[in-house]
């Protein structure tokens, strides 16, 4: 029963409901949600953003089933992750969530083919060598297949994680700054191929980022500031964008 | 360079692909594991070597007739009683009598009590006699002779007939090999425990790698038990061939110590190696136990860890305590072992000898632990305090005792087994002779119960 938990019709693909995040207890606690309500729709690019210190990690984090909240619910595909224990979350997360990080997403024993196989591998599959050449060929990067994470640069590592998340095809594609750590050559190559992965197979992508030109891909921009919302853009240009957090960063 | 020839099969083990280029972080393990298996098949091959053999002064008589009782640990390693001269005189001349018998030799051999006397009759048969006929008809005319509990030993049952000092031998042996092998395993386990540790610590953000890209907390645990029989296997076997290449010249040693007769030798035979290979992998299997678990509850955002956190694993000054820590306890080894001696020579009882080792080997630990906590303690504080400020809440120091006690019990075991060691060749007589009359006998009785097992 707890393998499964609860599954409800939402027509989203992540669903938040009244999350709470509290770091620490007593006097020094650090509330970093304060009750953020928020739903992904399918096939949808999102961007959230913030000043620091706003909760976005943490929200991607809670949303991504990586961590728990200390309160409310969250709903990856219709499934409350409130209920599973740790293998059924793993498990879930194999299965339906895909994450990249800043940096560091890759591991640098594996060759970037083999990190591609990993969730399938842990999946108990054999996965063929054609099936990981054309997630790789996907990212553009067919022809690094054999090269480990230190033979890659930036920008290909980060590829190379989507790559990665891409082969499960997961319900929703979550990115943490993932250009952070690009220059401004890399984070376009990064950022059109995500762009791509929306308007060629409806993935779901959430992306957590402070740059607005990163943004400016997405199809809405969420706001968020000292753990709540506040505020939302439609498709906007890095101009509009940059000048909404300049305002926001000001009120803070 | 740009399209590399792929000569890796994208479907074997994960933990084997996860030690790529990484082989050298298992060379502590490795050690371990290899010296550790080495001790057990030196000490198994020289445990299964170590039974009675046929002495060397029967090797051309194929019958012998021996008085009842065999010299061992119950009754203090005591020669059996010679047979009387009028009795020795009966049987030697009922054994002429019997067919096939060839020439009858009483050997004469010295005893305690100035009871020099025969207790072993050898029998030469003419050629191609039927030896179990004769040694049917022998057994018949040592009853006749009246000396009815003698046996009649042939072939290998010819060692029963072994002098009681060798008997005593081969058992003070037979403990120090047992203590070798036990020590060798207890270390093994030990030292791969605490290098899995350290790697699981090291390795910590890619554990929560695989935890994100979708590894349960099992198949982490699988991994690392994955890493420890992989290297496990290679070492086990290396040990064990090193352990049989160097069990002669250890056998070699224990006869020069006296804890072998001379008679002995070794005997290399397939299943003390498979049984010392099988103890290897367990002891890297059961080492990499604890840290299996840590590694199982490593959270998927520790992927998001600092590179450089935990700092540099082996400070200068953690080298200096090192090296320094095991030259004096060698030191201390060699020189607790003549101390002991020399409290033997000043006319301490066994029993007293063994009570300061004891005494030691609790003293030893309890500094060790207290040690141990002085330098653990301040600086899990200064962690506290420095997660305390950054978190914005009281962080509590957690000690986990169970570990706490797990540690300092096996340093207790080895710390006695250690002392135990060294001890043996103190308190052990130098060239072991025969129980002798009066207060030193029962002395050796006594010291003797007192090491049974």
């Amino acid at each position: 029963m707890r393998r499964t938990g609860t599954t409800q019709t939402t027509g989203q693909a992540v669903l938040l409901d009244s999350v709470r995040m509290v770091h620490g207890t007593g006097p020094g606690a650090v509330t970093a949600l304060d009750g953020v309500s928020l739903g992904f729709a399918q096939g949808t690019f999102t961007a959230v953003m913030g000043p620091s210190g706003s909760g976005k990690s943490t929200l991607l984090h809670c949303a991504a089933g990586l961590d728990r909240p200390t309160d409310g619910t969250v709903l990856i595909g219709g499934v409350d992750l409130g209920p599973l224990g740790e293998k059924a979350l793993t498990l879930l997360r194999r299965e339906r969530v895909g994450f990249v990080f800043q940096e560091h997403n890759l591991v640098d024993a594996l060759t970037a083919e083999e990190n591609v196989a990993l969730p399938l591998r842990l999946a108990g599959r054999r996965p063929g060598r054609d099936e990981v050449r054309a997630a790789l060929a996907e990212v553009g990067l067919d022809r690094r297949a054999g090269h480990r994470p230190a033979e890659l640069s930036g920008g290909e590592r980060q590829r190379v994680a989507i790559a990665r998340t891409l082969i499960t095809r997961p319900a929703v594609l979550f990115a943490d700054e993932p250009t952070g750590a690009l220059d401004r050559a890399a984070s376009r190559v990064v950022m059109e191929l995500l762009r791509a992965l929306v308007d060629a197979h409806g993935q779901t992508v959430v992306m957590v980022t402070h740059d607005p030109a990163a943004a400016a891909y997405g199809d809405r921009v969420v706001l968020l500031a000292d753990g709540r919302l506040a505020g939302e853009l439609d498709r906007s240009s890095a101009t509009e964008i940059a000048a909404r957090v300049a305002l926001l960063e000001e009120t803070c | 360079m740009l399209s590399r020839p792929l000569n890796r099969p994208l479907n074997r083990p994960l933990s084997l692909a996860l030690l790529r280029g990484r082989w050298t972080g298992l060379a502590g393990t490795f050690a371990a594991l290899c010296l550790g298996a080495a001790i057990l098949t030196a000490s198994a091959l020289l445990l299964t070597s170590a039974g009675p053999r046929v002495p060397a002064r029967y090797a051309a008589v194929p019958l012998l007739v021996r008085g009842p009782g065999v010299p061992g640990e119950e009754n203090n390693f005591a020669e059996n009683p010679p047979w009387s001269p009028g009795t020795t005189e009966a049987l030697v001349r009922a054994l002429a009598s019997v067919p096939g018998v060839a020439a009858v030799v009483p050997y004469r051999t010295p005893g305690p009590y100035g009871a020099d006397g025969v207790r072993v009759i050898g029998l030469r048969t003419e050629p191609g006699a039927d030896l179990s006929a004769i040694r049917a008809a022998a057994g018949r005319a040592v009853r006749d002779a009246g000396a009815g509990a003698a046996r009649v030993l042939a072939g290998e049952d010819r060692a029963e007939a072994e002098p009681a000092a060798d008997a005593r031998t081969r058992w003070i042996g037979m403990q120090v090999l047992t203590a070798m092998a036990l020590l060798g395993g207890f270390v093994s386990v030990f030292v791969v425990a605490s290098t899995f540790a350290f790697r699981v610590v090291q390795r910590r953000r890619e554990f929560g790698l695989l935890r994100v890209a979708g590894a349960t907390p099992r198949q982490v645990r699988l991994i690392v038990y994955g890493e420890a029989l992989a290297v496990g296997v290679v070492a086990a076997v290396a040990g064990a061939l090193l352990g049989a290449a160097v069990a002669p010249a250890v056998g070699g040693v224990l006869v020069t110590a006296g804890f072998e007769p001379a008679s002995f030798d070794v005997r290399i035979t397939p299943l003390p190696l498979a049984g010392a290979v099988a103890a290897g992998i367990a002891a890297g299997l059961l080492g990499a136990w604890s840290a299996s678990g840590r590694a199982a509850r490593v959270r998927p955002l520790e992927a998001l860890r600092d590179h450089a956190a935990g700092g540099t694993p082996m400070t200068r000054l953690r080298w200096i305590t090192g090296v320094a820590s095991v030259a004096g306890g060698l030191a201390l080894a060699v020189a607790s072992a003549s101390a002991r001696e020399d409290l033997r020579l000043s006319g301490a009882t066994r029993r007293q000898v063994i009570a300061a080792t004891a005494a030691e080997a609790v003293l030893v630990t309890g500094i060790g632990t207290t040690l141990g906590f002085a330098v653990a303690v301040p600086a899990l504080l200064g962690m506290r305090a420095g997660l305390s400020q950054k978190a914005g809440a009281a962080v509590p120091l957690v000690i986990p005792w169970p570990a706490v006690a797990v540690v300092v019990t096996a340093c207790l075991v080895l710390a006695a087994g250690a002392a135990t060691l060294f001890t043996y060749g103190a308190i052990s007589p130098r060239r072991p002779p025969f129980p002798r009359p009066g207060k030193a006998a029962r002395g050796v009785g006594k010291g003797t119960a007192k090491h049974r097992p």
